[in-house]
């Protein structure tokens, strides 16, 4: 009932402007409002945050939904590190003060979050990092920069891991919150991307960047920890919308092999169509179990299980390419052009076994477990 | 890792890895598979298994649940899957017809039998090819005033050459009825034993009928195709996909072992990342194809609308995956894995029959793609 909700909303008022977005590489932060608006951009925070109290089951159940309505992997994309890895951390790691603050605004979605972690040389070795955050009397000073980060050009509030303690490698990073017009804070030109087009993409600079004591997020040193715990989110909610964006797919596949025509009847009438079909339905049902699993486990409040989480990314990742592939294969030549929409699921999905830890990292987290 | 089970699933694994031959079905013990290829050895692990209640002929309310059997299934699926393919196709497939179709007499004098181990029984695989094109040889039935009165052929009769009871569709006029034979009767004739490239233990047969009276309490129906025959396609799909996971399991842990073990150079062949990433792989596939599989019995007991699309997604998955993590483990165990007899060379030809057979994968597939298609 809450999906067919979010999937009419994202329909309605979200959908028929992601062609346009895509296609142009533009964030779009009216529909970006929209979703705050309707409730999805907070939607696992306390009321008291603006937020709906929604388990991760629920908020899994959200992105699934909006990918599935055929809202772009861009916005989705947008979304999840915007709530999951800025917005979350700051609830479950930041200070009352820091809560109050930044949720009701993140929520709404009136300012946009982004979080850095990955830096030019520091991409899956992400304890490699060497922007620094040094101490002094009234705050922090942060040197150094961070590459590929969602929402960099556009962000109001960023959440960045910076080195604090030189020796330590894994327990000497720490986070801050940063907000657009420190001084010293910048974003880089916007990166041309292959897909998720309208979710903007930079580089974070920072300069002599001075902020004060109370910026800094949880506690010195725990910000690999703090890092680590998105990952239950990112297995989950985050990956949602582009599994959903498998069974737009799929639908939108059926009905186009319905009226298109060849040799006198419609395509749908080959068992090669039906083949195709079968085999996006399949990978659809085999990865939907996956973030579910993920999610249920976080709603029941278990630790981290890193070998499940890692299987669903790993199988998200590399096997959602069998759909988008099959999916722009029945459409053919018009399955190349960008108005029939299933060349940009493609060009999105090949993000899934790249971002937040490639496909490679996992296999790694995987047969270091057996 | 392992999947959560409630204490009565979990009772019921333990029940049933109780009465497994070894009590500790531990991997170490996997190479020397127990596989009960005699009548007798086979009946007296099915009667230790009917006492502790694993061949309820309903999973929905037997002790366990579904999943519990599920689970306990993939266990003995592992340890020996020709047994366990024995016992499900006639406690579950046969055993699920008698359940749910069949009279009070029938219940009492064959089922309860067949739930407590002491009569086997056999029935047809279903060999669907490529969907509305092909059809296997069936029998026919007419009414007469003693009974029926069957003739034709079933090709692959799985149990036939053990069973006590043979039990096959026929066809009856527009409808559909079962046959409850006993294959010592006149005018059933028992083909000889079907030699196959894999699950060797697992004894096939083709039957002949001729002019062969059944009496009226050995006849099931007549029904509607939808009926009873989907019945019997549904628990055949539960059955090989469940043996697909035990498969999985079974070729990945002697891989993992395999490559524990130090290689070339004294090393693991597990510290080689080439080696390390395909076992990733495997374990990715074998959660994914067991987690889809569970969600696919749920959602069956619980008669979700999409439960038989999610049954079909799940034995085209599990099956093509069980093959391609038992090539994967024979690749990873080198000369090791070539040499016959070891669990990943044997999976690897096993797997081949839950792909080809029970509806095949190319047949399911039309299957999901009509189903999609309808649905849009």
């Amino acid at each position: 009932m809450f999906a067919n909700e979010v999937k009419r909303f994202a329909a309605k008022e979200i959908v028929p402007r992601s062609a346009e977005h895509d296609l142009a590489a533009r964030f779009d932060r009216e529909s970006f409002r929209k979703l705050g608006d309707f409730g999805i951009l907070g939607l696992h925070f306390p009321e008291k945050y603006g937020g709906s109290n929604a388990d991760v089951v629920t908020t899994t159940l959200a992105g699934y939904a909006l990918g599935a309505a055929g809202v772009d992997g861009g916005l989705t994309l947008s979304y999840g590190a915007h709530s999951f890895l800025c917005a979350d951390t700051i609830f479950v790691h930041g200070s009352e003060a820091q809560r109050r603050k930044y949720l009701p605004g993140l929520a709404s979605g009136q300012r946009v979050g982004a979080m850095g972690l990955t830096e030019p040389g520091a991409g899956s070795d992400a304890a490699a990092l060497r922007t620094t955050a040094k101490k002094t009397d009234s705050g922090w000073v942060l040197n150094g920069s961070k590459m590929f980060i969602t929402n960099g050009p556009v962000a109001d509030v960023a959440l960045i891991y910076a080195r604090t303690d030189a020796k330590d490698r894994h327990g000497g990073v720490s986070a801050f919150v940063i907000e657009k017009g420190t001084p010293g804070f910048s974003s880089g030109k916007p990166l041309t991307k292959m897909g998720v087009k309208a979710s903007p993409t930079s580089e974070l600079l920072f300069d002599d960047c001075e902020i004060p004591a109370e910026n800094l997020v949880g506690q010195q040193g725990k910000g690999f920890d703090m890092a680590l715990q998105t990952v239950e989110w990112d297995r989950s909610a985050l990956l949602a919308p582009m599994v959903g964006a498998m069974e737009y797919a799929l639908a939108k596949s059926a009905r186009y092999a319905k009226q298109r025509e060849q040799f006198g009847r419609p395509i749908s009438k080959f068992q090669a169509t039906r083949r195709k079909l079968a085999e996006m339905k399949v990978y659809l049902e085999a990865a939907k179990g996956l973030i579910f699993r993920v999610a249920w486990c976080k709603d029941q409040g278990r630790s981290l299980n890193l070998l499940q989480a890692a299987v669903a990314k790993l199988f998200v990742g590399d096997w959602s390419l069998v759909p988008s592939n099959e999916a722009l294969l029945l459409f053919g030549g018009y399955g190349y052009c960008h108005e029939f929409e299933v060349e940009r699921f493609f060009r999105d999905c090949r993000l899934a076994p790249i971002a937040g830890g490639t496909s490679d990292i996992q296999k790694m987290i995987i047969s270091k477990m057996l | 890792m392992d999947f959560d089970l409630s204490p009565a699933e979990q009772e019921m694994v333990q029940s049933v890895k109780g009465v497994l031959p070894e009590s500790d079905v531990a991997f170490a013990h996997m190479k020397e598979t127990f596989v009960a290829d005699s009548m007798e050895e086979l009946l007296n692990l099915a009667k230790r298994l009917g006492g502790v209640g694993y061949l309820h002929a309903d999973p929905g309310s037997a002790r366990g649940g579904p999943l519990g059997l599920a689970a306990a299934g993939t266990m003995l699926a592992t340890f020996s899957p020709e047994t366990f393919l024995a016992l499900e196709f006639s406690s579950r497939v046969v055993g699920g017809l008698l359940s749910g179709f069949g009279s009070n007499q029938v219940q009492t004098d064959l089922l309860k039998q067949m739930e407590s181990g002491e009569l086997l029984a056999a029935t047809t695989l279903n060999t669907a090819g490529l969907g509305e094109e092909a059809e296997s040889p069936v029998a026919t039935a007419q009414k007469t005033e003693q009974g029926w009165r069957a003739d034709g052929e079933a090709d692959l009769v799985v149990n036939g050459p053990l069973a006590g009871l043979v039990a096959l569709p026929a066809r009856a006029g527009e409808e559909w009825a079962w046959l409850l034979l006993d294959p010592v009767w006149p005018g059933l004739v028992l083909g000889p034993r079907l030699e196959t490239t894999s699950l060797n233990k697992l004894t096939v047969c083709s039957v002949t009928l001729r002019d062969l009276e059944v009496p009226f309490e050995r006849v099931i129906g007549p029904f509607s195709a939808q009926d009873s025959l989907a019945r019997a396609a549904q628990m055949q799909t539960r059955a090989l996909t469940l043996c697909a996971l035990g498969l999985m399991r079974r070729s990945f842990k002697w891989a993992v072992a395999g490559a524990k073990e130090a290689g070339a150079g004294g090393r693991p062949l597990i510290a080689q990342q080439n080696i390390a990433f395909k076992l990733a792989e495997m374990h990715t596939l074998s959660d994914t194809a067991r987690l889809l599989a569970y969600r696919a019995l749920w959602a069956g007991e619980n008669d979700e609308a999409d439960a038989a699309m999610l049954a079909d997604c799940a034995k085209v998955f599990c099956s093509e995956a069980a093959e391609t993590v038992a090539s994967q483990a024979l690749q990873v165990l080198g000369a090791r894995g070539f040499m016959a007899g070891n669990p990943a060379e044997e999976s690897y030809r096993a797997a081949k029959f839950l792909i080809a057979c029970g509806g095949s994968s190319e047949a399911v597939r039309m299957n999901i793609g009509d189903r999609i298609l309808a649905n849009y």
